[in-house]
């Protein structure tokens, strides 16, 4: 029987195949952006799963440095996404390829 | 101030009017320009007259080492050429010529050019060219000397080409131009063999270290230097087969064709044969080869002037044969009597262009001399001012002409290197010479006016200030005339033929084979040893200058009575003559043998180059290397897509690969 910090580690394996599958088809950036965060958030329920399992405090310290960048990158994102749709009208990533090769 | 430093100030001052006049004096007015390109000239004409008439006369030879200038290893030692001057008796009478006539024509043309815009840069282009005159005639060695003979084939070209708006002009600058380069050749290859035999390319140092020995060890490069010089020769004084490019350098204004194509640039080649006359002797074919050019071009030119009908032509083509005169004197041994014909011819030759030139000028740029006639009474100073030019040209005995062109004759039949075919050549170039000056001379200045009073020519300028009237020129420009026409009479007395000084009583060598004794006594001493003395006597002297003179007034009367009735008199010779009237007319066909035979081979075989060499390999490298660039770049820009979720999908594949190579 699986313990609850193990069970913790494979949900968050899905949690990041969740967040990895809206980045990647998402074409909404807003949408996007909230599959970072649950990237992020898989991110860290592996590292406080991994600190439970291994008996250490690093795990839980990394989590909460990660859930700092991802406040600031929520906010600067969202900054950004406010920008675009001022110029573009538009907050689909297709629509944005100005830098296209 | 010293020797050392007036020399400098002789050679530097016309290239401080160049500089100044190109750069810093192009809004000044038209007199300040002209002011101060004449004093260029005429300061330094001041300085020569003390330095020939003072130390050089008295047998000094002044030199001078501007700065060091070329230091290159060369066998065990180093080849020195230092920037350095040297003014001899032989470069003392070229700069008395050139500064000397050119100030006079730097006057002249400051009348002539008034009609002219931006006048600045035709003086900045004339006082450079005498600044490269006088380093290519004052240079203490080959290196120095050559820098003046392609800085005065530069000047030419620029000034030739002056008018360059018109394309034949700027072609007939190229022309001469390109073939001045072929002579160059010849000039560079002589200069690198001389460093090769000598290791030195001053005058004074090969002069002394060419010894009897060295010469007949080294007999075949003596001639290969005789001879690349010769090339050199043919290119810079217009000789056969190089000629081509004097008679269409006319298109330049008149002082340039007095000034470079009559008195100073075309004669650098005698010159340079007279300063290397000690090698030039030890050499039979080379001194053979450059006395039958000199001959045949002699005569080949006068040939063609007989039938030209532009006034300008015809004294260009007396040009070139005056040249063959020079370099037949020079090629039979008899180096002072060339440079003697140098400085008479380049009197009576630059009075005859500056004549011309004031007949162009009134007559607003008409050059026709069918359409002349009868100037000399509205033009009295330049009709008989170009008169005494051709007495002097034609050799009228008393003129100047008559005693250098004699002397070159008699040497020619009796010189070292003489033959009396090579006189039969001359003397039947002397007739042709009569007849074309006179038939000139008669066509613009005597029988009846065959003015068009309505016809106009011009460069686009403004007639409208002229009266149609002919007349006379102001004093800036008869009075170089005048000058000029003196010393035609009296420069010849230089070189009196020895028979003429035995009547006067006097002995000993004349005055030019004096003058020059340092320069071409080695080359006398050398002849003497190889060919014994010359076998020429005042009996024969006697004889061939009777002959020329009878043979001159012949052809003079011939002349005159032909065309008493007008320019149509030689129609029926010309008629009878039929084809080869009309192969002389086109000069021989000589350019468009030229054309067919070297510039269209040359052509096409450029035409080939350009299809294979730049079209296929060139383009075709630069053109398809980027191609393939291109194709593979491509390829990479696909991938930049602009897409956030195309570049995801690559690092989600990344990461997956570089884990699998991390982990298996």
């Amino acid at each position: 029987m699986l313990t609850l910090p193990e069970l913790g580690l494979y949900f968050s394996f899905l949690l990041f195949l969740v967040g990895l599958a809206g980045v990647m088809f998402r074409k909404n950036i807003l949408f996007m952006m909230l599959s970072v965060e649950i990237l992020l958030n898989a991110a860290n329920l592996a590292f406080v799963s991994a600190s439970r399992i291994t008996g250490t405090i690093d795990g839980q310290v990394v989590m909460f440095f990660v859930m700092a960048v991802a406040a600031c990158e929520a906010a600067v994102g969202l900054a950004l996404i406010i920008a675009l749709y001022r110029t573009k009208a538009s907050i689909e990533a297709d629509d944005l390829k100005a830098l296209r090769g | 101030m010293n020797y050392q430093a007036m020399l400098a100030a002789v050679l530097l001052l016309p290239l401080l009017g160049a500089v100044l006049n190109g750069f810093f004096l192009r809004k000044a007015p038209r007199l300040v320009t002209v002011t101060v390109a004449t004093l260029a000239i005429a300061v330094p004409f001041v300085l020569s007259c003390a330095l020939v008439f003072g130390p050089i006369a008295s047998g000094e030879m002044i030199r001078t080492e501007l700065f060091k200038w070329i230091s290159v290893p060369l066998g065990g030692g180093w080849l020195e050429i230092p920037f350095a001057l040297s003014l001899d008796r032989l470069s003392g009478i070229l700069l008395l010529i050139i500064t000397g006539v050119g100030s006079l024509i730097h006057l002249y043309a400051g009348e002539y050019m008034h009609h002219e815009e931006g006048v600045y840069r035709f003086f900045a282009y004339l006082n450079l060219f005498v600044f490269s005159m006088l380093s290519l005639v004052l240079g203490a060695n080959m290196v120095v000397t050559f820098l003046g003979w392609e800085g005065v084939g530069v000047c030419s070209y620029l000034l030739i080409g002056y008018w360059y708006s018109d394309e034949a002009n700027a072609r007939a600058g190229m022309k001469a131009f390109v073939a001045n380069r072929v002579g160059d050749l010849g000039f560079l290859l002589a200069m690198f063999m001389s460093v090769k035999l000598f290791g030195s390319v001053d005058y004074s140092a090969i002069a002394a270290s060419l010894t009897n020995e060295l010469a007949s060890e080294n007999a075949p490069m003596i001639t290969a230097i005789g001879l690349c010089m010769l090339l050199g020769v043919a290119g810079k004084s217009a000789q056969l087969p190089l000629y081509i490019w004097l008679p269409d350098a006319m298109a330049g204004p008149t002082p340039v064709s007095a000034l470079i194509h009559a008195a100073t640039m075309v004669t650098s080649g005698i010159y340079l044969m007279t300063r290397m006359s000690f090698l030039l002797v030890h050499s039979s074919t080379a001194m053979t080869t450059i006395a039958v050019i000199g001959a045949a071009t002699a005569l080949f030119a006068a040939t063609i002037g007989l039938v030209q009908n532009d006034i300008k032509k015809v004294l260009a083509y007396s040009t070139v044969s005056q040249l063959g005169f020079m370099v037949l004197g020079c090629g039979v041994g008899a180096f002072q009597y060339g440079v003697a014909h140098l400085m008479t011819h380049a009197f009576f030759k630059a009075l005859l262009f500056l004549g011309a030139g004031s007949v162009i000028h009134a007559m607003h740029h008409e050059q026709d001399i069918r359409k002349m006639g009868g100037l000399i009474k509205k033009m009295p100073i330049t009709g008989w001012t170009f008169v005494i030019g051709t007495l002097a040209i034609i050799g009228f005995p008393g003129f100047s002409g008559f005693f250098s062109k004699d002397e070159i004759l008699y040497y020619a039949w009796s010189g070292t290197f003489g033959h009396p075919l090579l006189w039969v050549t001359g003397a039947l170039a002397a007739a042709c010479t009569s007849f074309y000056m006179v038939r000139l001379t008669y066509l613009v200045f005597f029988g009846q006016s065959r003015v068009e009073h309505a016809h106009h020519h011009g460069h686009g300028h403004d007639d409208h200030h002229h009266s149609h009237e002919i007349h006379e020129n102001p004093w800036t420009m008869t009075l170089p005339l005048v000058l000029l026409a003196v010393f035609s009479i009296i420069g010849g007395y230089v070189s009196l033929p020895h028979a003429i000084m035995h009547v006067v009583g006097l002995e000993g060598d004349n005055a030019i084979t004096q003058w020059l004794y340092p320069v071409i006594s080695t080359a006398k001493e050398v002849m003497k040893a190889a060919h014994g003395d010359a076998h020429g006597s005042s009996a024969l002297e006697w004889g061939l200058m009777g002959t020329s003179t009878l043979v001159m007034l012949i052809m003079s009367g011939f002349a005159i009575a032909l065309y008493k009735a007008g320019p149509q008199g030689g129609d029926s010779i010309a008629q009878a003559a039929g084809g080869f009237y009309r192969l002389i007319l086109d000069k021989w066909r000589v350019d468009e043998l030229y054309q067919a035979v070297i510039i269209e081979p040359l052509k096409k075989l450029g035409d080939a180059f350009f299809k294979f060499g730049d079209r296929a390999v060139i383009e075709g490298i630069i053109n398809e290397g980027p191609r393939g660039i291109y194709l593979v770049t491509s390829v990479l820009s696909d991938i930049q897509s602009g897409l956030v979720r195309n570049y995801l999908k690559l690092v989600f594949v990344a990461v997956i690969a570089l884990g699998a190579w991390i982990f298996i």
